[in-house]
């Protein structure tokens, strides 16, 4: 039986005043209230070649499909493009798309490294205020404190859902494959049909047989892979049961409060979030929640699933796979390219799931 | 109760029959590009050296990369698991698995019973693979079979620094152009091969008993030069390019 998950598609045109965004920071509510509809480009598996003249080869692939989309025009329809700052890539990307994308005005977000930091919430405060200026000049209408407050209770529902997806994940009652495809329609889909049928698409699901002996797993890892691991993960036999993706399970764990100072709210929203790699909060450590999720979710083991040239998620995986070797996890690292492998990725996942069986 | 497993590997195709725990038959054959077809012809040889039918196989496991595409096979089981326990079951005592086949080179901690602990696995580049031996055999014109000797004979071992197996058969026509002796160059492809899988196999725990799996395991340049790198020694099973087979075999007498 096809999975209900599987026509969930929402090709630009059909969006009203779409605008595209990549990194896990961009506060997508700012842009929503203004009248645009915030997507995220997620990488294609074609590639037009148009990047490589702008980007050095070991350039990540999600970064480099944007631009060679772009350069392609197959993101015309977009009324802009949005990026917070997160790595070199994203900030050489910045100025790439400044001079080689003139028509999709770009939006840079500066979000602070140091979250814990006593300057972080101030220095975003402005950050904040200065976007919300630059959207209104782009949008042509000023953003009023209630459309602000509005979109954030939209986009709360839109979390509040995705955190009940995962709460089916964490019993091991959801396939990757469905999982996966959900979440992934929340950065493709306007967040209000995204509200009104989501609920009724996991009733569609139907729920998984016992876990038993299904080996469970934590996927850890930059955007949201490549759905190609969700399928072969699938039919190795075993389940997912919680992930620390950038734009995973930490994405949408944290609400903005809807009432009082909105920006204030975003702000406080983005701090309290679980850091990507290139983040750093002393009192939110990514190894200390993920060995916190390992033991809340009873996991067997965690495949780190990292872009090929993330270099964050690089240096990231040396400290969580030191963290899990000391707490005796078992993990396994898996390197995706942007046209995938299933055969050589198909090996390494079902020999780690038949080791942990 | 009979039993047998089929490995279908990138280049070559094996199959084992076990029966009252005696390996029965061990053929080996060439792939091909027609999997199922080699998958069939390799069992049909492995019936015939057994003395036995089909029917009287009570499970088929299939492994390797071609392990999807075996007939009839009861379940499919990854290389990876399947060399633990073959090389559990020629070397009781092993604790480290490196395995080196045609397109690819795995290092596998064992742990009791031929339980998989962990394993790291060379996958995207021919560097460190029974192919890249394959090519630089060719390119220097001695057989295949000569070749880890030829390595072995060699006093001196010219220096191969490139990871990549097309990068290094350039930097072979340059000592070639240089009038470098041919077993120097054969030695120093060698050492090139095990400083890259030493290397690789150094992410798990490197413990002795270390065996020695797949096609490369005939190679004694390549185990000599892996006991130099790893700084232990290797052992290199009779049937080690069976170890996947033997392994699969195991596995459906569970």
């Amino acid at each position: 039986m096809q999975s209900p998950v599987s026509n969930l598609q929402y090709p630009i045109s059909n969006l009203q005043s779409p605008l595209g965004f990549l990194t896990a920071y961009v506060p997508e509510e700012l842009f929503h209230a203004a009248g645009f509809t915030p997507i995220f480009i997620f990488h294609t598996a074609d590639a037009h070649g148009f990047a490589r003249a702008h980007l050095p080869g070991f350039t990540c692939w999600v970064a480099g499909s944007a631009l060679d989309q772009a350069l392609a025009g197959r993101l015309d329809g977009l009324a802009g493009m949005a990026l917070a700052q997160t790595c070199d890539t994203t900030q050489g990307l910045t100025d790439l798309w400044r001079r080689n994308v003139p028509h999709i005005p770009l939006f840079h977000f500066g979000m602070p490294l140091r979250l814990g930091s006593p300057s972080a919430r101030a220095y975003l405060l402005a950050e904040l205020q200065s976007l919300r200026e630059r959207v209104q000049a782009l949008a042509g209408r000023p953003i009023p404190d209630d459309a602000l407050r509005e979109s954030m209770a939209l986009y709360n529902r839109t979390r509040a859902l995705v955190r009940r997806l995962y709460a089916r994940a964490a019993l091991g009652d959801i396939a990757p494959p469905d999982l996966y495809g959900l979440v992934r329609a929340a950065f493709q889909m306007p967040k209000e049909t995204y509200n009104q049928e989501i609920g009724s698409k996991m009733q569609e699901l139907s729920p998984l047989p016992s876990c038993a002996p299904a080996p469970l797993l934590l996927l850890v890892g930059p955007a949201l892979a490549d759905p190609v691991l969700f399928d072969v993960i699938a039919q190795a036999g075993a389940r997912v049961v919680g992930d620390l993706l950038d734009l995973g399970e930490r994405y949408f764990a944290v609400d903005a409060v809807e009432h009082g100072d909105p920006l204030a709210a975003l702000a406080d929203r983005l701090l309290a979030l679980v850091p990507t790699p290139t983040k750093h909060h002393p009192q939110r450590t990514r190894a200390a929640h993920l060995l916190s999720l390992v033991q809340e979710r009873s996991a067997d083991g965690v495949i780190f699933a990292r872009q090929k040239f993330c270099e964050p998620h690089g240096f990231d995986y040396v400290q969580l796979a030191h963290a899990l070797d000391q707490a005796g996890v078992p993990h396994l690292l898996v390197e995706l390219e942007q046209a995938s492998q299933a055969g050589q990725l198909r090996t390494r996942v079902e020999a780690f799931v038949e080791m942990l069986a | 109760m009979y039993t047998a497993g089929v490995d279908i590997g990138a280049i070559t195709a094996k199959a084992v029959i076990f029966g009252d725990g005696e390996l029965l038959a061990t053929p080996l054959i060439l792939a091909g590009y027609d999997r199922a077809a080699a998958a069939l012809q390799v069992l049909d040889q492995a019936l015939a050296q057994a003395g036995l039918t089909r029917e009287q196989i009570a499970r088929l496991v299939a492994t390797g990369y071609g392990r999807v595409q075996v007939p009839g096979a009861d379940r499919t089981v990854t290389e990876i698991t399947c060399h633990a326990r073959g090389a559990h079951y020629l070397c009781p005592d092993v604790h480290t698995v490196i395995d080196i086949g045609g397109q690819d080179s795995k290092g596998i901690a064992v742990g009791a019973g031929g339980k998989v602990l962990d394993f790291v696995m060379n996958d995207k580049c021919a560097a460190g693979t029974g192919r890249f031996l394959e090519v630089m055999a060719h390119a220097l014109e001695v057989d295949l079979a000569d070749f880890g000797q030829l390595a072995l004979s060699a006093p001196r071992r010219a220096n191969i620094s490139s990871t990549c197996t097309v990068f290094a058969e350039s930097e072979v026509i340059t000592h070639l152009a240089t009038g470098r002796p041919r077993a120097e160059i054969v030695a120093g492809i060698h050492e090139a091969i095990a400083a890259r899988v030493a290397t690789m196999v150094g992410r798990v725990p490197v413990r002795e008993v270390i065996v020695l799996t797949g096609g490369v395991a005939h190679n004694a340049g390549v185990a000599r030069m892996l006991e130099e790198k790893l700084g232990h020694a290797i052992f290199v099973p009779e049937h080690a390019q069976l170890a996947g087979a033997i392994g699969a075999a195991l596995i459906a007498r569970e």
